[in-house]
Protein backbone atom coordinates (compact mmCIF):
# COMPACT_ATOMS: atom_id res chain seq x y z
CA UNK A 1 0.00 0.00 0.00
CA UNK A 2 1.37 3.64 -1.16
CA UNK A 3 1.78 6.36 1.43
CA UNK A 4 -0.74 7.76 -0.17
CA UNK A 5 -3.05 5.26 0.84
CA UNK A 6 -2.03 4.35 4.19
CA UNK A 7 -3.29 8.27 4.69
CA UNK A 8 -6.48 7.73 3.18
CA UNK A 9 -7.00 4.72 5.04
CA UNK A 10 -6.03 6.22 8.44
CA UNK A 11 -8.26 9.37 7.45
CA UNK A 12 -11.62 6.75 6.94
CA UNK A 13 -10.81 4.88 10.27
CA UNK A 14 -10.70 8.71 11.85
CA UNK A 15 -14.86 9.25 10.34
CA UNK A 16 -15.86 5.55 10.66
CA UNK A 17 -18.53 5.70 13.03
CA UNK A 18 -18.93 9.28 13.53
CA UNK A 19 -23.23 10.31 13.92
CA UNK A 20 -24.62 11.60 10.59
CA UNK A 21 -21.46 10.47 8.43
CA UNK A 22 -23.09 7.11 6.31
CA UNK A 23 -20.41 4.65 4.58
CA UNK A 24 -21.75 6.77 1.49
CA UNK A 25 -21.29 9.82 2.64
CA UNK A 26 -17.71 9.01 3.66
CA UNK A 27 -17.36 7.56 0.21
CA UNK A 28 -18.44 10.72 -1.10
CA UNK A 29 -16.26 12.61 0.83
CA UNK A 30 -13.04 10.51 -0.14
CA UNK A 31 -13.68 10.83 -3.81
CA UNK A 32 -13.49 14.72 -2.99
CA UNK A 33 -10.43 14.65 -0.73
CA UNK A 34 -8.37 12.34 -3.84
CA UNK A 35 -9.62 15.10 -6.53
CA UNK A 36 -8.09 17.78 -4.34
CA UNK A 37 -4.96 15.97 -3.52
CA UNK A 38 -4.68 14.86 -7.52
CA UNK A 39 -4.68 18.96 -7.68
CA UNK A 40 -1.93 19.66 -4.99
CA UNK A 41 0.34 16.48 -6.03
CA UNK A 42 0.17 18.69 -9.86
CA UNK A 43 1.25 21.16 -8.26
CA UNK A 44 4.73 19.09 -6.77
CA UNK A 45 3.15 18.64 -3.25
CA UNK A 46 4.66 16.30 -0.95
CA UNK A 47 1.92 13.21 -1.02
CA UNK A 48 1.70 13.31 2.86
CA UNK A 49 1.89 16.63 3.18
CA UNK A 50 -1.04 16.65 -0.06
CA UNK A 51 -3.25 14.71 2.03
CA UNK A 52 -3.07 16.60 5.12
CA UNK A 53 -3.82 19.61 3.86
CA UNK A 54 -6.79 18.49 1.55
CA UNK A 55 -7.83 16.91 4.78
CA UNK A 56 -7.66 20.42 6.85
CA UNK A 57 -9.73 22.12 3.48
CA UNK A 58 -12.28 19.23 3.82
CA UNK A 59 -12.69 20.08 7.63
CA UNK A 60 -12.35 18.06 10.58
CA UNK A 61 -14.27 14.63 11.78
CA UNK A 62 -16.12 16.45 14.50
CA UNK A 63 -16.90 19.25 12.24
CA UNK A 64 -18.23 17.30 9.45
CA UNK A 65 -19.73 14.81 11.37
CA UNK A 66 -21.77 17.71 12.92
CA UNK A 67 -22.88 19.15 9.58
CA UNK A 68 -23.77 15.76 8.73
CA UNK A 69 -25.97 15.13 11.48
CA UNK A 70 -28.03 18.07 11.10
CA UNK A 71 -29.67 16.62 7.58
CA UNK A 72 -29.26 13.51 8.75
CA UNK A 73 -32.97 11.72 8.41
CA UNK A 74 -34.62 12.18 11.79
CA UNK A 75 -35.49 9.01 12.98
CA UNK A 76 -39.11 7.12 11.57
CA UNK A 77 -40.61 6.12 15.11
CA UNK A 78 -39.26 8.73 17.70
CA UNK A 79 -42.36 8.48 19.63
CA UNK A 80 -43.36 5.51 21.85
CA UNK A 81 -46.66 4.91 20.25
CA UNK A 82 -45.50 4.37 16.90
CA UNK A 83 -42.95 2.28 17.99
CA UNK A 84 -45.86 -0.41 20.18
CA UNK A 85 -48.29 0.26 17.33
CA UNK A 86 -45.89 -0.49 14.49
CA UNK A 87 -44.24 -3.39 16.63
CA UNK A 88 -47.69 -5.30 16.74
CA UNK A 89 -48.16 -4.40 13.36
CA UNK A 90 -45.54 -6.44 12.58
CA UNK A 91 -45.82 -8.94 15.01
CA UNK A 92 -49.54 -9.82 13.65
CA UNK A 93 -48.28 -10.39 10.00
CA UNK A 94 -45.83 -12.60 10.92
CA UNK A 95 -48.38 -14.54 12.60
CA UNK A 96 -50.63 -14.23 9.87
CA UNK A 97 -47.78 -15.33 7.00
CA UNK A 98 -46.67 -18.49 9.90
CA UNK A 99 -50.48 -19.54 9.51
CA UNK A 100 -51.51 -19.00 5.74
CA UNK A 101 -48.04 -20.88 5.40
CA UNK A 102 -49.31 -23.85 7.68
CA UNK A 103 -52.00 -24.04 5.54
CA UNK A 104 -50.52 -24.34 2.60
CA UNK A 105 -48.40 -26.88 3.70
CA UNK A 106 -51.54 -28.91 5.14
CA UNK A 107 -53.21 -28.50 2.01
CA UNK A 108 -56.50 -26.32 2.54
CA UNK A 109 -55.02 -23.56 0.81
CA UNK A 110 -53.56 -22.85 -2.62
CA UNK A 111 -50.18 -20.90 -2.75
CA UNK A 112 -51.53 -18.41 -5.21
CA UNK A 113 -54.95 -18.01 -2.87
CA UNK A 114 -52.48 -17.79 0.41
CA UNK A 115 -50.20 -14.79 -0.95
CA UNK A 116 -53.31 -12.92 -2.35
CA UNK A 117 -55.20 -13.29 1.29
CA UNK A 118 -51.81 -12.53 2.99
CA UNK A 119 -50.85 -9.45 0.85
CA UNK A 120 -54.72 -8.11 1.01
CA UNK A 121 -54.67 -8.63 4.91
CA UNK A 122 -51.60 -6.93 5.43
CA UNK A 123 -52.30 -3.75 3.05
CA UNK A 124 -55.65 -3.30 4.47
CA UNK A 125 -53.98 -3.83 8.13
CA UNK A 126 -51.54 -1.11 7.43
CA UNK A 127 -54.08 1.47 6.33
CA UNK A 128 -55.94 0.85 9.49
CA UNK A 129 -52.20 0.89 11.52
CA UNK A 130 -52.16 4.36 9.91
CA UNK A 131 -55.72 5.44 11.57
CA UNK A 132 -54.64 3.81 14.67
CA UNK A 133 -51.15 6.08 14.76
CA UNK A 134 -53.27 9.33 13.93
CA UNK A 135 -56.13 8.23 16.59
CA UNK A 136 -52.87 8.13 19.03
CA UNK A 137 -51.86 11.56 18.09
CA UNK A 138 -55.41 13.33 18.77
CA UNK A 139 -55.11 11.64 22.13
CA UNK A 140 -52.00 12.27 22.65
CA UNK A 141 -52.38 16.35 21.87
CA UNK A 142 -55.40 16.45 24.59
CA UNK A 143 -52.89 16.07 27.30
CA UNK A 144 -49.72 17.37 25.65
CA UNK A 145 -48.11 18.56 21.86
CA UNK A 146 -45.45 16.12 20.14
CA UNK A 147 -42.60 17.88 19.56
CA UNK A 148 -41.85 18.71 15.75
CA UNK A 149 -39.35 16.33 15.23
CA UNK A 150 -41.93 13.69 16.98
CA UNK A 151 -44.61 15.39 14.28
CA UNK A 152 -42.10 14.76 11.21
CA UNK A 153 -41.43 11.28 12.01
CA UNK A 154 -45.22 10.43 12.72
CA UNK A 155 -45.67 11.75 8.86
CA UNK A 156 -42.36 10.37 7.57
CA UNK A 157 -43.80 6.97 9.61
CA UNK A 158 -47.39 7.34 7.88
CA UNK A 159 -45.30 8.05 4.64
CA UNK A 160 -43.70 4.58 4.55
CA UNK A 161 -46.91 2.77 6.29
CA UNK A 162 -48.49 4.09 3.20
CA UNK A 163 -46.15 3.08 0.89
CA UNK A 164 -46.03 -0.37 1.87
CA UNK A 165 -49.54 -0.66 2.05
CA UNK A 166 -50.15 0.60 -1.75
CA UNK A 167 -47.36 -2.07 -2.72
CA UNK A 168 -48.92 -4.87 -0.91
CA UNK A 169 -52.55 -4.04 -1.33
CA UNK A 170 -51.59 -3.54 -5.36
CA UNK A 171 -50.23 -7.34 -5.76
CA UNK A 172 -53.02 -8.23 -3.76
CA UNK A 173 -55.63 -7.32 -6.12
CA UNK A 174 -53.29 -8.26 -8.87
CA UNK A 175 -52.98 -11.84 -7.27
CA UNK A 176 -56.89 -12.22 -6.81
CA UNK A 177 -57.61 -11.15 -10.33
CA UNK A 178 -55.46 -14.50 -11.67
CA UNK A 179 -57.26 -16.70 -9.04
CA UNK A 180 -60.59 -14.90 -10.84
CA UNK A 181 -59.15 -15.86 -14.30
CA UNK A 182 -58.18 -19.30 -13.11
CA UNK A 183 -61.33 -20.35 -10.83
CA UNK A 184 -64.06 -17.62 -12.22
CA UNK A 185 -63.12 -17.40 -15.84
CA UNK A 186 -63.07 -13.74 -15.50
CA UNK A 187 -60.17 -11.24 -14.49
CA UNK A 188 -62.60 -8.64 -12.66
CA UNK A 189 -66.27 -8.67 -12.25
CA UNK A 190 -66.13 -5.45 -9.94
CA UNK A 191 -67.50 -7.50 -6.94
CA UNK A 192 -68.12 -5.99 -3.91
CA UNK A 193 -64.84 -6.99 -2.71
CA UNK A 194 -62.72 -6.60 -5.56
CA UNK A 195 -64.89 -2.74 -5.55
CA UNK A 196 -63.35 -2.54 -2.34
CA UNK A 197 -59.56 -3.57 -3.46
CA UNK A 198 -59.81 -1.40 -6.16
CA UNK A 199 -60.95 1.71 -3.69
CA UNK A 200 -58.34 1.10 -1.03
CA UNK A 201 -55.11 0.64 -4.03
CA UNK A 202 -56.46 4.06 -4.99
CA UNK A 203 -56.97 5.80 -1.82
CA UNK A 204 -53.26 4.88 -0.65
CA UNK A 205 -51.78 5.83 -4.02
CA UNK A 206 -53.44 9.43 -3.48
CA UNK A 207 -52.25 9.61 0.19
CA UNK A 208 -48.69 8.69 -0.90
CA UNK A 209 -48.97 11.35 -3.61
CA UNK A 210 -50.14 14.04 -1.05
CA UNK A 211 -47.20 12.87 1.54
CA UNK A 212 -44.73 12.92 -0.63
CA UNK A 213 -45.94 16.85 -0.71
CA UNK A 214 -46.03 17.14 3.09
CA UNK A 215 -43.66 19.75 4.03
CA UNK A 216 -45.38 21.83 6.27
CA UNK A 217 -48.56 19.69 6.28
CA UNK A 218 -47.27 17.17 8.58
CA UNK A 219 -50.84 17.28 10.52
CA UNK A 220 -53.10 17.37 7.46
CA UNK A 221 -51.09 14.07 6.62
CA UNK A 222 -51.53 12.45 9.71
CA UNK A 223 -55.72 13.31 9.79
CA UNK A 224 -55.52 11.57 6.64
CA UNK A 225 -54.44 8.38 7.99
CA UNK A 226 -58.05 8.28 10.06
CA UNK A 227 -59.64 9.07 6.61
CA UNK A 228 -58.03 6.20 4.69
CA UNK A 229 -59.08 3.69 7.67
CA UNK A 230 -63.00 4.30 6.55
CA UNK A 231 -62.25 3.05 3.00
CA UNK A 232 -60.34 -0.07 4.43
CA UNK A 233 -63.69 -0.62 6.83
CA UNK A 234 -65.90 -0.31 3.49
CA UNK A 235 -63.84 -2.69 1.60
CA UNK A 236 -63.18 -4.94 3.84
CA UNK A 237 -66.41 -5.35 5.65
CA UNK A 238 -68.67 -3.97 2.62
CA UNK A 239 -68.59 -7.13 1.06
CA UNK A 240 -69.59 -9.09 4.37
CA UNK A 241 -72.78 -7.05 4.76
CA UNK A 242 -73.59 -7.27 1.00
CA UNK A 243 -73.49 -10.89 1.75
CA UNK A 244 -71.05 -11.58 -0.95
CA UNK A 245 -68.44 -13.44 0.69
CA UNK A 246 -69.04 -16.67 3.43
CA UNK A 247 -68.53 -14.14 6.28
CA UNK A 248 -71.80 -12.47 4.97
CA UNK A 249 -73.86 -14.18 8.31
CA UNK A 250 -71.22 -11.60 10.22
CA UNK A 251 -72.79 -8.46 8.49
CA UNK A 252 -74.77 -6.58 11.77
CA UNK A 253 -71.64 -6.65 13.92
CA UNK A 254 -69.65 -5.37 11.08
CA UNK A 255 -72.13 -2.75 10.41
CA UNK A 256 -71.26 -1.90 14.03
CA UNK A 257 -67.69 -1.86 13.61
CA UNK A 258 -67.74 0.54 11.07
CA UNK A 259 -70.58 2.85 12.79
CA UNK A 260 -68.20 3.03 15.67
CA UNK A 261 -65.42 3.64 13.63
CA UNK A 262 -67.27 6.69 12.20
CA UNK A 263 -68.10 7.43 15.26
CA UNK A 264 -64.78 8.23 16.37
CA UNK A 265 -63.74 9.47 13.41
CA UNK A 266 -65.55 12.21 13.55
CA UNK A 267 -64.92 12.87 17.57
CA UNK A 268 -61.42 12.92 15.95
CA UNK A 269 -62.13 15.76 14.19
CA UNK A 270 -63.80 18.11 16.05
CA UNK A 271 -60.85 17.50 18.81
CA UNK A 272 -58.22 17.97 16.30
CA UNK A 273 -60.33 21.49 15.64
CA UNK A 274 -60.92 22.38 18.97
CA UNK A 275 -57.31 21.64 19.31
CA UNK A 276 -56.09 23.29 16.39
CA UNK A 277 -58.72 26.58 17.21
CA UNK A 278 -57.39 27.04 20.64
CA UNK A 279 -53.73 26.85 19.52
CA UNK A 280 -53.92 29.36 16.84
CA UNK B 1 -11.19 46.13 -3.23
CA UNK B 2 -14.03 43.17 -3.81
CA UNK B 3 -10.91 40.71 -4.74
CA UNK B 4 -9.72 40.74 -1.08
CA UNK B 5 -13.30 40.84 0.30
CA UNK B 6 -14.83 37.76 2.06
CA UNK B 7 -18.08 37.29 2.68
CA UNK B 8 -19.36 36.56 6.03
CA UNK B 9 -20.42 33.24 7.47
CA UNK B 10 -24.43 34.11 7.40
CA UNK B 11 -24.31 35.35 3.92
CA UNK B 12 -22.44 32.00 2.78
CA UNK B 13 -24.49 29.44 4.37
CA UNK B 14 -27.71 31.49 3.04
CA UNK B 15 -26.43 31.74 -0.41
CA UNK B 16 -25.26 27.96 -0.68
CA UNK B 17 -28.81 26.16 -1.28
CA UNK B 18 -29.01 29.15 -4.55
CA UNK B 19 -26.11 28.87 -5.90
CA UNK B 20 -26.10 24.82 -5.69
CA UNK B 21 -29.46 24.81 -7.45
CA UNK B 22 -28.55 27.75 -10.26
CA UNK B 23 -25.08 25.53 -10.88
CA UNK B 24 -26.66 22.15 -11.17
CA UNK B 25 -29.33 23.96 -13.34
CA UNK B 26 -26.14 24.04 -15.75
CA UNK B 27 -26.20 20.35 -16.34
CA UNK B 28 -25.48 17.72 -13.71
CA UNK B 29 -22.60 17.91 -11.64
CA UNK B 30 -19.92 16.78 -8.43
CA UNK B 31 -19.02 18.38 -5.29
CA UNK B 32 -15.27 18.75 -5.84
CA UNK B 33 -16.33 20.61 -9.37
CA UNK B 34 -19.65 22.67 -7.39
CA UNK B 35 -16.59 24.11 -5.12
CA UNK B 36 -14.68 24.73 -7.63
CA UNK B 37 -17.26 26.66 -9.44
CA UNK B 38 -18.04 28.75 -6.79
CA UNK B 39 -14.69 29.84 -6.48
CA UNK B 40 -14.08 30.58 -9.92
CA UNK B 41 -17.11 32.77 -10.09
CA UNK B 42 -16.54 34.75 -7.52
CA UNK B 43 -12.98 35.07 -7.61
CA UNK B 44 -12.29 33.41 -4.50
CA UNK B 45 -14.67 35.89 -2.24
CA UNK B 46 -17.30 32.82 -1.35
CA UNK B 47 -14.69 30.05 0.06
CA UNK B 48 -16.89 27.28 1.39
CA UNK B 49 -15.04 25.20 3.92
CA UNK B 50 -15.16 22.18 1.11
CA UNK B 51 -16.84 19.23 3.61
CA UNK B 52 -19.94 21.69 4.36
CA UNK B 53 -21.04 21.32 0.82
CA UNK B 54 -21.94 17.66 0.77
CA UNK B 55 -24.25 17.97 3.73
CA UNK B 56 -26.25 20.65 1.91
CA UNK B 57 -26.60 18.49 -1.59
CA UNK B 58 -27.90 15.74 0.76
CA UNK B 59 -30.72 17.96 1.80
CA UNK B 60 -31.47 18.83 -1.06
CA UNK B 61 -31.67 15.27 -2.18
CA UNK B 62 -33.69 14.73 0.81
CA UNK B 63 -35.65 17.60 0.02
CA UNK B 64 -36.45 15.95 -3.68
CA UNK B 65 -34.73 19.09 -6.01
CA UNK B 66 -32.07 16.98 -6.50
CA UNK B 67 -31.04 13.07 -7.61
CA UNK B 68 -27.90 11.66 -7.18
CA UNK B 69 -25.78 8.35 -8.70
CA UNK B 70 -22.21 7.19 -8.62
CA UNK B 71 -20.43 6.89 -11.91
CA UNK B 72 -16.68 6.04 -12.79
CA UNK B 73 -15.00 9.01 -14.78
CA UNK B 74 -12.97 8.47 -17.53
CA UNK B 75 -9.53 8.10 -15.17
CA UNK B 76 -11.07 5.88 -13.23
CA UNK B 77 -12.47 8.08 -10.52
CA UNK B 78 -15.99 7.56 -8.72
CA UNK B 79 -18.00 10.22 -8.79
CA UNK B 80 -20.98 10.87 -7.38
CA UNK B 81 -23.03 13.67 -9.50
CA UNK B 82 -25.83 15.28 -8.62
CA UNK B 83 -28.59 16.60 -11.33
CA UNK B 84 -31.79 19.01 -10.71
CA UNK B 85 -34.93 17.83 -10.45
CA UNK B 86 -38.53 19.42 -11.38
CA UNK B 87 -39.45 20.24 -7.90
CA UNK B 88 -35.38 21.67 -7.96
CA UNK B 89 -36.30 23.74 -10.93
CA UNK B 90 -39.02 25.21 -9.12
CA UNK B 91 -37.26 25.35 -5.88
CA UNK B 92 -34.65 27.48 -7.90
CA UNK B 93 -37.69 29.88 -9.37
CA UNK B 94 -38.42 31.10 -6.06
CA UNK B 95 -35.16 31.41 -4.71
CA UNK B 96 -34.06 33.03 -7.45
CA UNK B 97 -37.68 35.71 -7.00
CA UNK B 98 -36.41 36.39 -3.35
CA UNK B 99 -32.96 36.92 -3.89
CA UNK B 100 -33.85 39.67 -6.83
CA UNK B 101 -36.14 40.94 -4.12
CA UNK B 102 -33.01 41.98 -1.95
CA UNK B 103 -31.20 42.76 -4.69
CA UNK B 104 -33.62 45.46 -6.04
CA UNK B 105 -34.95 47.08 -2.28
CA UNK B 106 -30.85 46.98 -1.69
CA UNK B 107 -30.13 48.84 -4.98
CA UNK B 108 -33.10 51.37 -4.10
CA UNK B 109 -32.11 52.32 -0.47
CA UNK B 110 -28.35 52.24 -1.01
CA UNK B 111 -29.03 54.67 -4.61
CA UNK B 112 -30.74 56.84 -2.77
CA UNK B 113 -28.04 56.92 -0.49
CA UNK B 114 -25.26 57.20 -2.35
CA UNK B 115 -26.87 60.07 -4.39
CA UNK B 116 -27.88 61.81 -1.21
CA UNK B 117 -23.84 61.49 0.02
CA UNK B 118 -22.09 62.25 -4.08
CA UNK B 119 -20.98 58.56 -3.77
CA UNK B 120 -22.28 57.54 -6.81
CA UNK B 121 -19.84 57.28 -9.68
Amino acid sequence: MSELERSLEQWRRTLAGSPGLTADAIAELESHLREEVQRLLETGVEPERAVALAVEKLGTPQALAREFTKVAPEPIAPWWPMRVVVGAAALLALLLVALLIARCLNGSMEVLLAVHVGAVTIGYSLSFVAAVLALCYIVQRTVRDLLPEQTRGLARGLYILTWIAAATTGVGVLLGAVWAQEHLGRWWGWDAKETGGAIVLGWDVLMVLFLRRRAGKEEDAILLGLVGSVFVCLAWFGAALFGTHSYGEHGFLLGMVILAHGAIYLVGRAQTRRLWGRRA
Amino acid sequence: MIADMKLTKDLVAASAVPLVLSILEEGESYGYAIIQRVRALSGGAIEWTDGMLYPVLHRLEEQGFITSRWQESEAGRKRKYYALKMAGRKALRTQKEQWQLVHATLGKLWGVQHVRTGTVS
